[in-house]
Protein backbone atom coordinates (compact mmCIF):
# COMPACT_ATOMS: atom_id res chain seq x y z
CA UNK A 1 0.00 0.00 0.00
CA UNK A 2 3.17 1.99 0.83
CA UNK A 3 3.97 1.88 -2.74
CA UNK A 4 0.90 2.70 -4.21
CA UNK A 5 0.87 5.91 -1.91
CA UNK A 6 4.30 6.69 -3.36
CA UNK A 7 3.62 6.28 -6.93
CA UNK A 8 0.66 8.02 -6.69
CA UNK A 9 2.13 11.22 -4.71
CA UNK A 10 5.59 11.28 -6.56
CA UNK A 11 5.11 12.87 -9.65
CA UNK A 12 1.91 14.83 -8.10
CA UNK A 13 4.87 16.12 -5.41
CA UNK A 14 7.35 17.32 -7.95
CA UNK A 15 4.53 19.13 -10.02
CA UNK A 16 3.52 21.18 -6.38
CA UNK A 17 7.01 21.38 -5.14
CA UNK A 18 8.23 22.92 -8.85
CA UNK A 19 5.81 25.72 -8.95
CA UNK A 20 7.12 26.19 -5.78
CA UNK A 21 10.83 26.44 -6.39
CA UNK A 22 13.28 28.94 -6.99
CA UNK A 23 15.04 28.14 -11.02
CA UNK A 24 18.51 27.63 -8.78
CA UNK A 25 16.48 24.99 -6.89
CA UNK A 26 15.16 22.90 -9.79
CA UNK A 27 18.33 23.65 -12.55
CA UNK A 28 20.73 22.01 -10.68
CA UNK A 29 21.88 18.40 -10.63
CA UNK A 30 20.37 16.75 -8.82
CA UNK A 31 17.23 19.16 -8.26
CA UNK A 32 16.60 19.95 -4.74
CA UNK A 33 13.74 17.56 -3.20
CA UNK A 34 13.05 19.95 -0.48
CA UNK A 35 14.02 23.67 -2.00
CA UNK A 36 14.37 26.13 0.50
CA UNK A 37 12.82 28.79 0.44
CA UNK A 38 9.49 28.29 -1.82
CA UNK A 39 8.33 31.23 -3.46
CA UNK A 40 4.60 32.10 -5.17
CA UNK A 41 6.48 33.80 -7.99
CA UNK A 42 5.18 31.86 -10.72
CA UNK A 43 1.58 31.72 -10.23
CA UNK A 44 1.59 35.37 -9.60
CA UNK A 45 2.88 35.42 -12.63
CA UNK A 46 0.33 33.73 -14.06
CA UNK A 47 -1.83 36.80 -12.61
CA UNK A 48 -0.05 39.51 -14.08
CA UNK A 49 0.22 41.27 -17.06
CA UNK A 50 2.08 39.90 -19.44
CA UNK A 51 1.77 36.95 -22.11
CA UNK A 52 0.88 34.24 -19.54
CA UNK A 53 -1.88 36.15 -18.97
CA UNK A 54 -3.19 34.25 -21.89
CA UNK A 55 -3.68 30.95 -19.61
CA UNK A 56 -6.19 33.09 -17.17
CA UNK A 57 -8.15 34.85 -19.87
CA UNK A 58 -8.65 31.15 -21.65
CA UNK A 59 -9.95 29.72 -18.22
CA UNK A 60 -13.28 31.50 -18.07
CA UNK A 61 -13.95 30.13 -21.67
CA UNK A 62 -13.49 26.11 -20.23
CA UNK A 63 -15.87 27.15 -17.08
CA UNK A 64 -18.26 28.46 -19.79
CA UNK A 65 -18.23 24.92 -21.54
CA UNK A 66 -17.67 22.77 -18.80
CA UNK A 67 -20.56 24.15 -16.79
CA UNK A 68 -22.98 24.36 -19.76
CA UNK A 69 -22.04 21.10 -20.77
CA UNK A 70 -22.52 20.11 -17.61
CA UNK A 71 -26.28 21.76 -17.21
CA UNK A 72 -26.93 20.69 -20.62
CA UNK A 73 -26.65 16.64 -19.86
CA UNK A 74 -27.91 16.85 -16.90
CA UNK A 75 -31.40 18.48 -18.02
CA UNK A 76 -31.29 16.29 -21.75
CA UNK A 77 -30.39 13.02 -20.65
CA UNK A 78 -31.97 13.45 -17.15
CA UNK A 79 -35.39 13.81 -19.10
CA UNK A 80 -34.38 11.15 -21.35
CA UNK A 81 -33.40 8.96 -18.35
CA UNK A 82 -36.86 8.89 -16.82
CA UNK A 83 -38.58 8.21 -20.25
CA UNK A 84 -36.33 5.27 -20.69
CA UNK A 85 -36.64 3.58 -16.99
CA UNK A 86 -40.03 4.85 -16.28
CA UNK A 87 -42.27 5.43 -19.17
CA UNK A 88 -40.33 2.64 -20.89
CA UNK A 89 -41.53 3.11 -24.84
CA UNK A 90 -41.61 0.28 -27.12
CA UNK A 91 -37.56 0.34 -28.64
CA UNK A 92 -36.22 1.65 -24.98
CA UNK A 93 -33.23 -1.61 -25.41
CA UNK A 94 -32.34 -0.81 -29.22
CA UNK A 95 -32.26 3.61 -28.17
CA UNK A 96 -29.76 2.49 -24.84
CA UNK A 97 -27.98 0.31 -26.34
CA UNK A 98 -27.74 2.16 -30.00
CA UNK A 99 -26.22 5.12 -27.60
CA UNK A 100 -23.91 2.77 -26.00
CA UNK A 101 -22.29 2.25 -29.31
CA UNK A 102 -21.94 5.58 -30.11
CA UNK A 103 -19.88 6.59 -27.58
CA UNK A 104 -17.39 4.42 -28.63
CA UNK A 105 -17.12 5.45 -31.86
CA UNK A 106 -13.54 7.15 -32.09
CA UNK A 107 -13.28 11.31 -31.40
CA UNK A 108 -11.00 11.48 -34.80
CA UNK A 109 -14.02 10.38 -36.58
CA UNK A 110 -16.09 12.83 -35.60
CA UNK A 111 -13.61 15.43 -35.32
CA UNK A 112 -12.59 15.82 -39.13
CA UNK A 113 -16.27 16.03 -40.52
CA UNK A 114 -17.04 18.54 -37.76
CA UNK A 115 -14.11 20.65 -38.34
CA UNK A 116 -14.98 21.04 -42.18
CA UNK A 117 -19.00 21.50 -41.40
CA UNK A 118 -18.42 24.29 -38.88
CA UNK A 119 -15.80 26.08 -41.27
CA UNK A 120 -17.98 25.99 -43.79
CA UNK A 121 -20.78 27.49 -41.52
CA UNK A 122 -17.99 29.88 -39.99
CA UNK A 123 -19.23 28.34 -36.80
CA UNK A 124 -15.27 27.40 -35.65
CA UNK A 125 -13.63 29.27 -32.80
CA UNK A 126 -17.16 29.42 -30.74
CA UNK A 127 -18.01 28.23 -27.17
CA UNK A 128 -21.42 27.60 -27.93
CA UNK A 129 -20.85 25.01 -30.48
CA UNK A 130 -17.71 23.60 -28.75
CA UNK A 131 -20.37 23.47 -26.00
CA UNK A 132 -22.84 21.48 -28.12
CA UNK A 133 -20.26 18.85 -29.39
CA UNK A 134 -19.12 18.48 -25.51
CA UNK A 135 -22.62 17.37 -25.15
CA UNK A 136 -23.49 14.75 -27.74
CA UNK A 137 -20.60 13.23 -26.37
CA UNK A 138 -21.39 13.21 -22.43
CA UNK A 139 -25.05 12.70 -23.29
CA UNK A 140 -24.57 8.61 -23.93
CA UNK A 141 -22.56 8.52 -20.40
CA UNK A 142 -24.98 10.69 -18.19
CA UNK A 143 -27.91 8.91 -19.89
CA UNK A 144 -27.09 5.55 -18.95
CA UNK A 145 -25.51 6.63 -15.65
CA UNK A 146 -28.69 8.03 -15.02
CA UNK A 147 -30.92 5.25 -16.24
CA UNK A 148 -29.21 2.70 -13.96
CA UNK A 149 -29.89 5.00 -10.92
CA UNK A 150 -33.83 5.57 -12.01
CA UNK A 151 -34.34 1.99 -12.48
CA UNK A 152 -34.19 1.25 -8.56
CA UNK A 153 -36.50 4.18 -7.94
CA UNK A 154 -39.71 2.19 -6.99
CA UNK A 155 -42.31 2.74 -9.77
CA UNK A 156 -45.06 2.77 -7.31
CA UNK A 157 -44.10 6.36 -6.49
CA UNK A 158 -44.68 7.61 -9.79
CA UNK A 159 -47.49 6.00 -10.46
CA UNK A 160 -49.04 6.81 -7.23
CA UNK A 161 -48.15 10.81 -8.33
CA UNK A 162 -49.31 10.43 -12.05
CA UNK A 163 -52.90 9.04 -10.47
CA UNK A 164 -53.04 12.83 -8.69
CA UNK A 165 -52.78 14.26 -12.04
CA UNK A 166 -49.46 15.18 -12.08
CA UNK A 167 -47.62 15.17 -15.74
CA UNK A 168 -44.12 13.49 -16.08
CA UNK A 169 -42.21 16.09 -15.92
CA UNK A 170 -43.92 17.34 -12.55
CA UNK A 171 -43.38 13.79 -11.59
CA UNK A 172 -39.28 13.82 -12.92
CA UNK A 173 -38.64 17.37 -11.09
CA UNK A 174 -40.66 16.23 -7.64
CA UNK A 175 -40.47 12.95 -6.84
CA UNK A 176 -37.33 11.60 -8.63
CA UNK A 177 -34.75 14.66 -8.79
CA UNK A 178 -35.21 14.97 -5.02
CA UNK A 179 -34.02 11.03 -4.22
CA UNK A 180 -31.91 10.91 -6.99
CA UNK A 181 -28.83 13.31 -6.14
CA UNK A 182 -26.25 11.08 -5.77
CA UNK A 183 -26.20 10.30 -9.49
CA UNK A 184 -27.40 13.52 -10.76
CA UNK A 185 -24.12 14.98 -8.46
CA UNK A 186 -22.02 12.41 -10.26
CA UNK A 187 -23.20 12.96 -13.92
CA UNK A 188 -22.75 16.84 -13.43
CA UNK A 189 -19.44 16.64 -12.21
CA UNK A 190 -18.65 13.64 -15.31
CA UNK A 191 -19.52 15.92 -17.13
CA UNK A 192 -17.75 18.98 -16.33
CA UNK A 193 -14.77 17.04 -16.40
CA UNK A 194 -14.78 15.56 -19.37
CA UNK A 195 -16.20 19.04 -20.66
CA UNK A 196 -12.77 20.64 -19.00
CA UNK A 197 -10.00 18.23 -19.64
CA UNK A 198 -10.82 17.20 -23.17
CA UNK A 199 -8.20 18.51 -25.91
CA UNK A 200 -8.74 17.39 -29.20
CA UNK A 201 -11.80 19.18 -30.24
CA UNK A 202 -10.98 22.28 -28.38
CA UNK A 203 -7.23 22.01 -30.34
CA UNK A 204 -9.07 21.69 -33.36
CA UNK A 205 -12.29 23.68 -33.79
CA UNK A 206 -10.81 26.96 -31.32
CA UNK A 207 -8.11 29.01 -31.67
CA UNK A 208 -8.37 32.56 -30.86
CA UNK A 209 -8.24 33.12 -26.94
CA UNK A 210 -12.12 34.12 -27.31
CA UNK A 211 -12.79 30.64 -27.35
CA UNK A 212 -9.86 28.46 -26.75
CA UNK A 213 -9.71 26.30 -23.42
CA UNK A 214 -7.12 26.40 -20.82
CA UNK A 215 -6.02 23.39 -21.68
CA UNK A 216 -4.99 24.37 -25.75
CA UNK A 217 -3.28 27.33 -24.30
CA UNK A 218 -1.45 25.12 -21.33
CA UNK A 219 -0.14 22.98 -24.03
CA UNK A 220 0.89 25.70 -26.75
CA UNK A 221 3.40 27.03 -23.61
CA UNK A 222 5.46 24.06 -23.83
CA UNK A 223 8.74 25.11 -25.81
CA UNK A 224 8.31 29.10 -25.07
CA UNK A 225 11.58 29.07 -23.66
CA UNK A 226 10.62 31.72 -20.80
CA UNK A 227 8.26 29.44 -19.17
CA UNK A 228 10.47 26.53 -17.88
CA UNK A 229 9.25 23.90 -15.66
CA UNK A 230 9.12 26.30 -12.65
CA UNK A 231 6.46 28.30 -14.71
CA UNK A 232 4.61 24.83 -16.47
CA UNK A 233 4.20 23.19 -13.27
CA UNK A 234 2.20 26.51 -11.95
CA UNK A 235 0.18 26.79 -14.96
CA UNK A 236 -0.75 22.93 -15.21
CA UNK A 237 -1.36 22.75 -11.62
CA UNK A 238 -4.05 26.08 -11.54
CA UNK A 239 -5.44 23.94 -15.09
CA UNK A 240 -5.89 20.86 -12.92
CA UNK A 241 -7.35 22.72 -9.37
CA UNK A 242 -10.86 22.71 -10.47
CA UNK A 243 -11.80 19.03 -12.03
CA UNK A 244 -9.56 17.65 -9.27
CA UNK A 245 -11.15 19.01 -6.34
CA UNK A 246 -14.91 18.62 -7.71
CA UNK A 247 -13.67 14.78 -8.12
CA UNK A 248 -12.12 14.89 -4.32
CA UNK A 249 -15.30 16.93 -2.99
CA UNK A 250 -18.11 14.32 -4.32
CA UNK A 251 -15.74 11.23 -4.03
CA UNK A 252 -18.40 9.22 -2.23
CA UNK A 253 -20.88 9.80 -5.54
CA UNK A 254 -18.05 9.37 -8.11
CA UNK A 255 -16.53 6.27 -7.52
CA UNK A 256 -20.37 4.97 -7.43
CA UNK A 257 -21.11 6.79 -10.06
CA UNK A 258 -18.15 5.61 -12.33
CA UNK A 259 -19.04 2.03 -12.21
CA UNK A 260 -22.79 2.82 -13.26
CA UNK A 261 -21.55 4.59 -16.26
CA UNK A 262 -19.39 2.35 -17.42
CA UNK A 263 -20.68 -0.69 -15.36
CA UNK A 264 -24.03 -1.41 -14.32
CA UNK B 1 -64.85 -4.44 -17.43
CA UNK B 2 -64.48 -4.09 -21.48
CA UNK B 3 -64.31 -0.49 -21.01
CA UNK B 4 -61.75 -0.17 -18.17
CA UNK B 5 -59.55 -2.39 -19.95
CA UNK B 6 -59.95 -0.46 -23.58
CA UNK B 7 -59.21 2.74 -20.83
CA UNK B 8 -55.91 1.68 -19.36
CA UNK B 9 -55.01 0.43 -22.68
CA UNK B 10 -55.53 4.14 -24.54
CA UNK B 11 -53.63 5.40 -21.50
CA UNK B 12 -50.46 3.31 -21.78
CA UNK B 13 -50.54 4.34 -25.23
CA UNK B 14 -50.56 8.17 -24.73
CA UNK B 15 -48.09 7.35 -22.04
CA UNK B 16 -45.34 5.96 -24.53
CA UNK B 17 -46.02 8.58 -27.01
CA UNK B 18 -45.01 10.90 -23.99
CA UNK B 19 -41.85 9.11 -23.65
CA UNK B 20 -40.72 9.36 -27.07
CA UNK B 21 -41.49 13.06 -26.86
CA UNK B 22 -39.04 13.33 -23.72
CA UNK B 23 -36.72 11.72 -25.36
CA UNK B 24 -36.58 13.93 -28.18
CA UNK B 25 -34.07 16.28 -27.36
CA UNK B 26 -31.54 14.45 -26.67
CA UNK B 27 -31.69 12.00 -29.58
CA UNK B 28 -31.69 15.61 -31.69
CA UNK B 29 -28.53 16.48 -30.22
CA UNK B 30 -26.75 13.29 -30.29
CA UNK B 31 -27.91 12.72 -34.14
CA UNK B 32 -27.20 16.44 -35.02
CA UNK B 33 -23.50 16.13 -33.79
CA UNK B 34 -23.22 12.41 -34.56
CA UNK B 35 -24.64 11.01 -37.41
CA UNK B 36 -24.70 14.00 -40.07
CA UNK B 37 -20.78 14.33 -39.60
CA UNK B 38 -20.44 10.78 -39.86
CA UNK B 39 -22.05 10.88 -43.16
CA UNK B 40 -21.05 14.04 -44.64
CA UNK B 41 -17.13 12.25 -43.47
CA UNK B 42 -18.06 9.96 -46.02
CA UNK B 43 -18.55 11.93 -48.61
CA UNK B 44 -15.43 13.57 -47.84
CA UNK B 45 -12.89 10.34 -48.05
CA UNK B 46 -14.67 9.62 -51.69
CA UNK B 47 -13.32 12.74 -52.48
CA UNK B 48 -10.08 14.42 -53.79
CA UNK B 49 -10.10 17.18 -50.35
CA UNK B 50 -6.90 18.82 -50.31
CA UNK B 51 -6.70 22.71 -48.69
CA UNK B 52 -3.02 22.67 -49.42
CA UNK B 53 -3.35 22.37 -53.26
CA UNK B 54 -7.05 23.96 -53.82
CA UNK B 55 -6.49 25.06 -57.13
CA UNK B 56 -6.65 21.03 -57.69
CA UNK B 57 -10.23 21.14 -57.22
CA UNK B 58 -12.49 18.62 -55.38
CA UNK B 59 -12.56 15.31 -57.44
CA UNK B 60 -14.29 12.00 -56.89
CA UNK B 61 -11.66 9.75 -56.40
CA UNK B 62 -13.78 7.02 -54.95
CA UNK B 63 -11.46 4.42 -53.11
CA UNK B 64 -8.14 5.64 -53.36
CA UNK B 65 -7.88 7.48 -50.08
CA UNK B 66 -8.62 3.69 -48.71
CA UNK B 67 -6.27 1.96 -50.97
CA UNK B 68 -3.58 4.42 -50.15
CA UNK B 69 -3.26 4.07 -47.00
CA UNK B 70 -2.00 0.26 -47.64
CA UNK B 71 0.88 0.98 -48.90
CA UNK B 72 2.06 3.99 -46.98
CA UNK B 73 4.69 3.38 -44.73
CA UNK B 74 3.77 5.29 -42.03
CA UNK B 75 0.56 4.16 -41.93
CA UNK B 76 2.25 0.70 -41.03
CA UNK B 77 4.28 2.25 -38.47
CA UNK B 78 1.49 3.81 -36.75
CA UNK B 79 -0.41 1.07 -36.48
CA UNK B 80 2.67 -1.21 -34.99
CA UNK B 81 3.45 1.81 -32.53
CA UNK B 82 0.07 1.39 -31.52
CA UNK B 83 -0.63 -2.25 -31.02
CA UNK B 84 2.69 -1.86 -29.19
CA UNK B 85 1.56 1.36 -26.79
CA UNK B 86 -2.21 -0.57 -26.55
CA UNK B 87 -1.00 -3.98 -25.09
CA UNK B 88 1.60 -3.29 -22.65
CA UNK B 89 -0.67 -0.35 -21.34
CA UNK B 90 -3.67 -2.71 -20.70
CA UNK B 91 -1.53 -5.88 -19.64
CA UNK B 92 0.04 -2.88 -17.04
CA UNK B 93 -3.31 -1.24 -16.27
CA UNK B 94 -4.79 -4.32 -15.43
CA UNK B 95 -2.22 -6.83 -13.48
CA UNK B 96 -1.30 -3.22 -11.45
CA UNK B 97 -5.24 -2.42 -11.23
CA UNK B 98 -6.27 -5.89 -9.76
CA UNK B 99 -3.83 -5.92 -7.40
CA UNK B 100 -4.17 -3.18 -6.05
CA UNK B 101 -8.05 -3.48 -5.75
CA UNK B 102 -7.42 -6.63 -4.33
CA UNK B 103 -5.75 -5.02 -1.16
CA UNK B 104 -8.07 -2.23 -1.18
CA UNK B 105 -11.16 -4.89 -0.55
CA UNK B 106 -9.53 -5.82 2.67
CA UNK B 107 -10.28 -3.12 5.88
CA UNK B 108 -7.58 -1.18 7.36
CA UNK B 109 -6.64 2.06 8.80
CA UNK B 110 -6.16 5.00 6.35
CA UNK B 111 -7.53 3.48 2.84
CA UNK B 112 -9.50 6.33 2.60
CA UNK B 113 -6.74 8.39 1.83
CA UNK B 114 -5.66 5.89 -1.13
CA UNK B 115 -9.03 6.17 -2.16
CA UNK B 116 -8.85 9.86 -2.77
CA UNK B 117 -5.57 10.19 -4.05
CA UNK B 118 -6.79 7.32 -6.58
CA UNK B 119 -9.30 10.33 -7.54
CA UNK B 120 -6.57 12.19 -8.52
CA UNK B 121 -4.64 11.03 -11.48
CA UNK B 122 -8.49 10.28 -13.22
CA UNK B 123 -9.60 13.65 -13.23
CA UNK B 124 -6.14 15.17 -13.92
CA UNK B 125 -6.18 16.90 -17.52
CA UNK B 126 -4.55 14.93 -19.55
CA UNK B 127 -2.66 17.55 -20.72
CA UNK B 128 -1.34 18.67 -17.96
CA UNK B 129 -0.41 14.55 -17.00
CA UNK B 130 1.67 14.95 -19.97
CA UNK B 131 3.31 18.20 -19.08
CA UNK B 132 4.45 16.56 -16.01
CA UNK B 133 5.49 13.56 -17.08
CA UNK B 134 7.79 15.45 -19.89
CA UNK B 135 9.13 17.11 -17.53
CA UNK B 136 9.98 13.95 -15.30
CA UNK B 137 11.76 12.45 -18.22
CA UNK B 138 13.59 15.37 -19.35
CA UNK B 139 17.04 14.96 -20.46
CA UNK B 140 18.72 18.23 -18.84
CA UNK B 141 16.41 18.40 -15.13
CA UNK B 142 14.67 15.66 -14.96
CA UNK B 143 14.07 14.35 -11.53
CA UNK B 144 14.12 11.18 -12.73
CA UNK B 145 17.27 11.47 -14.38
CA UNK B 146 18.33 12.92 -11.06
CA UNK B 147 16.94 10.44 -8.78
CA UNK B 148 18.54 7.71 -10.86
CA UNK B 149 22.05 9.57 -10.70
CA UNK B 150 21.72 10.22 -7.04
CA UNK B 151 21.14 6.21 -6.28
CA UNK B 152 23.82 5.50 -8.79
CA UNK B 153 21.81 3.41 -10.94
CA UNK B 154 22.86 6.02 -13.78
CA UNK B 155 26.51 7.30 -14.56
CA UNK B 156 24.79 9.58 -16.52
CA UNK B 157 21.85 11.88 -17.30
CA UNK B 158 20.17 10.02 -19.77
CA UNK B 159 17.89 11.18 -22.78
CA UNK B 160 14.77 9.12 -22.54
CA UNK B 161 12.51 11.08 -25.14
CA UNK B 162 14.78 10.87 -27.46
CA UNK B 163 15.78 7.31 -27.73
CA UNK B 164 12.98 5.32 -29.63
CA UNK B 165 12.71 2.14 -27.18
CA UNK B 166 12.30 4.53 -23.60
CA UNK B 167 10.39 7.46 -25.43
CA UNK B 168 7.76 4.66 -26.00
CA UNK B 169 8.18 3.35 -22.72
CA UNK B 170 7.74 6.73 -20.99
CA UNK B 171 4.53 7.08 -23.10
CA UNK B 172 3.49 4.27 -21.69
CA UNK B 173 4.29 4.89 -18.02
CA UNK B 174 2.37 8.21 -18.36
CA UNK B 175 -0.64 6.03 -19.25
CA UNK B 176 -0.28 3.55 -16.73
CA UNK B 177 -0.12 6.31 -14.19
CA UNK B 178 -3.11 8.43 -15.55
CA UNK B 179 -5.69 5.09 -16.07
CA UNK B 180 -5.20 2.55 -13.43
CA UNK B 181 -6.68 4.24 -10.53
CA UNK B 182 -10.34 4.39 -12.79
CA UNK B 183 -9.88 0.53 -13.61
CA UNK B 184 -8.99 -0.10 -9.33
CA UNK B 185 -12.08 1.51 -8.86
CA UNK B 186 -14.39 -0.54 -11.19
CA UNK B 187 -12.76 -3.83 -9.80
CA UNK B 188 -13.13 -2.59 -6.51
CA UNK B 189 -16.64 -1.54 -6.91
CA UNK B 190 -17.19 -5.39 -7.82
CA UNK B 191 -15.20 -6.90 -5.48
CA UNK B 192 -17.14 -4.87 -2.71
CA UNK B 193 -20.20 -6.72 -3.89
CA UNK B 194 -18.95 -10.34 -3.32
CA UNK B 195 -20.70 -11.30 -0.18
CA UNK B 196 -18.17 -12.48 2.38
CA UNK B 197 -19.72 -15.22 3.90
CA UNK B 198 -18.70 -17.23 0.67
CA UNK B 199 -15.37 -16.91 1.90
CA UNK B 200 -15.82 -18.09 5.65
CA UNK B 201 -17.76 -20.93 3.99
CA UNK B 202 -14.42 -21.47 1.38
CA UNK B 203 -12.33 -21.26 4.96
CA UNK B 204 -14.25 -23.48 6.64
CA UNK B 205 -13.89 -25.81 3.74
CA UNK B 206 -9.97 -25.75 3.97
CA UNK B 207 -9.62 -23.68 0.45
CA UNK B 208 -6.96 -21.50 0.46
CA UNK B 209 -6.57 -18.02 -0.74
CA UNK B 210 -5.23 -18.99 -4.55
CA UNK B 211 -8.28 -21.37 -4.38
CA UNK B 212 -11.01 -19.04 -2.90
CA UNK B 213 -9.53 -16.56 -5.49
CA UNK B 214 -9.49 -18.96 -8.36
CA UNK B 215 -13.12 -20.16 -7.60
CA UNK B 216 -15.03 -17.27 -5.63
CA UNK B 217 -13.58 -14.00 -6.73
CA UNK B 218 -12.13 -14.59 -10.46
CA UNK B 219 -15.85 -16.38 -11.67
CA UNK B 220 -17.54 -13.53 -10.37
CA UNK B 221 -15.04 -10.78 -11.62
CA UNK B 222 -14.54 -12.14 -14.88
CA UNK B 223 -17.50 -10.27 -16.70
CA UNK B 224 -16.58 -6.98 -15.10
CA UNK B 225 -12.98 -7.48 -15.97
CA UNK B 226 -13.57 -8.27 -19.58
CA UNK B 227 -16.03 -5.08 -19.44
CA UNK B 228 -13.32 -2.54 -18.22
CA UNK B 229 -10.57 -4.73 -20.83
CA UNK B 230 -12.96 -3.89 -23.57
CA UNK B 231 -13.80 -0.09 -22.58
CA UNK B 232 -10.29 0.63 -21.91
CA UNK B 233 -9.37 -1.07 -24.98
CA UNK B 234 -11.11 1.29 -27.25
CA UNK B 235 -9.94 4.41 -25.21
CA UNK B 236 -6.16 3.62 -25.45
CA UNK B 237 -6.87 3.08 -29.06
CA UNK B 238 -7.83 6.37 -28.96
CA UNK B 239 -4.84 8.59 -26.61
CA UNK B 240 -4.08 11.61 -28.75
CA UNK B 241 -3.10 14.45 -26.22
CA UNK B 242 -0.54 12.84 -24.47
CA UNK B 243 1.17 11.67 -27.54
CA UNK B 244 0.56 15.45 -28.65
CA UNK B 245 2.14 16.89 -25.58
CA UNK B 246 5.26 14.56 -24.69
CA UNK B 247 6.88 13.36 -27.56
CA UNK B 248 5.12 14.81 -30.89
CA UNK B 249 4.96 11.52 -31.87
CA UNK B 250 8.94 11.31 -32.26
CA UNK B 251 11.50 10.55 -31.96
CA UNK B 252 11.86 9.44 -35.94
CA UNK B 253 8.34 8.65 -35.44
CA UNK B 254 8.60 5.83 -32.97
CA UNK B 255 5.52 6.88 -30.67
CA UNK B 256 3.32 7.86 -33.41
CA UNK B 257 0.30 5.86 -32.45
CA UNK B 258 -2.76 6.00 -35.28
CA UNK B 259 -4.77 8.98 -34.20
CA UNK B 260 -1.52 11.24 -34.02
CA UNK B 261 -0.97 9.96 -37.50
CA UNK B 262 -4.53 10.61 -38.78
CA UNK B 263 -4.32 14.27 -36.74
CA UNK B 264 -0.97 14.50 -38.40
CA UNK B 265 -2.62 13.90 -42.14
CA UNK B 266 -5.72 15.65 -41.60
CA UNK B 267 -4.56 19.03 -39.61
CA UNK B 268 -0.62 19.31 -40.70
CA UNK B 269 -0.60 18.19 -43.86
CA UNK B 270 -4.72 19.07 -44.66
CA UNK B 271 -4.73 15.70 -46.34
CA UNK B 272 -8.66 15.59 -45.66
CA UNK B 273 -10.09 12.67 -47.57
CA UNK B 274 -7.18 10.89 -46.60
CA UNK B 275 -7.70 11.73 -43.24
CA UNK B 276 -11.12 10.81 -42.89
CA UNK B 277 -10.64 7.43 -44.68
CA UNK B 278 -7.91 6.15 -41.98
CA UNK B 279 -10.97 7.58 -39.30
CA UNK B 280 -13.09 4.85 -40.66
CA UNK B 281 -10.29 2.35 -40.98
CA UNK B 282 -9.94 3.05 -37.01
CA UNK B 283 -14.11 2.51 -36.61
CA UNK B 284 -13.82 -0.45 -37.88
CA UNK B 285 -11.11 -1.78 -35.52
CA UNK B 286 -13.12 -0.28 -32.93
CA UNK B 287 -16.42 -1.56 -33.88
CA UNK B 288 -14.80 -5.05 -33.84
CA UNK B 289 -13.71 -4.57 -29.92
CA UNK B 290 -17.38 -2.28 -29.34
CA UNK B 291 -19.68 -5.41 -30.48
CA UNK B 292 -18.02 -7.41 -28.25
CA UNK B 293 -18.58 -5.02 -25.74
CA UNK B 294 -22.05 -4.12 -26.21
CA UNK B 295 -22.69 -7.99 -25.68
CA UNK B 296 -21.21 -8.35 -22.56
CA UNK B 297 -22.54 -5.25 -21.33
CA UNK B 298 -26.09 -6.59 -22.36
CA UNK B 299 -25.67 -9.90 -20.80
CA UNK B 300 -24.53 -7.42 -17.17
CA UNK B 301 -28.06 -5.65 -18.04
CA UNK B 302 -30.05 -8.67 -18.42
CA UNK B 303 -28.15 -10.49 -15.43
Amino acid sequence: MGLVVFAIVVPIYWMVICSLSLPRDIYTRPPNWIPSPLTLEHYRALFAEGWERELLRTIPNSAVVAFSNAALSLILGGVAAYALAKIRPKGRLFLLFAILGIQLIPYIVFAIPLYLILSSLNLLDRLDSLSLIYCSFTLPIAIWLMYNYFQMIPSELIDAALIDGCSHLRALVRIVVPISTPALIATAVICFIGAWNDFLFALILTSSVSARTAPVTLAGFIGKYRVGFTGMSAASLLVSIPPVLLAVTFRKFMVRGLTMGAIK
Amino acid sequence: MGRRQWQSKACGTINKQVGYFLLLPALVVIVSVVFYPLSYSLWVILHNLNLKRPWVGIQFVGVKNFSKMFSDYFFWNSIKNTLLFVSASISLVFTIGLGIALLLNQDFKGKWIIMVLLLVPWALPPVANAIMWKQIFDSNYGPLNGALFQIGLISSYKRWLADPNTAMLAVIIARVWQTTPFVTLLLLAKLQAIPKDLYDAAKIDGAGIWRAFYNITFPLLKLTMMIALILTTIWTFNVFDLIYVLTGGGPARATEVFVYFVYFQTFNLLNHGYGAALSYFLAFMTLLFALIYIKLFYKEVEA
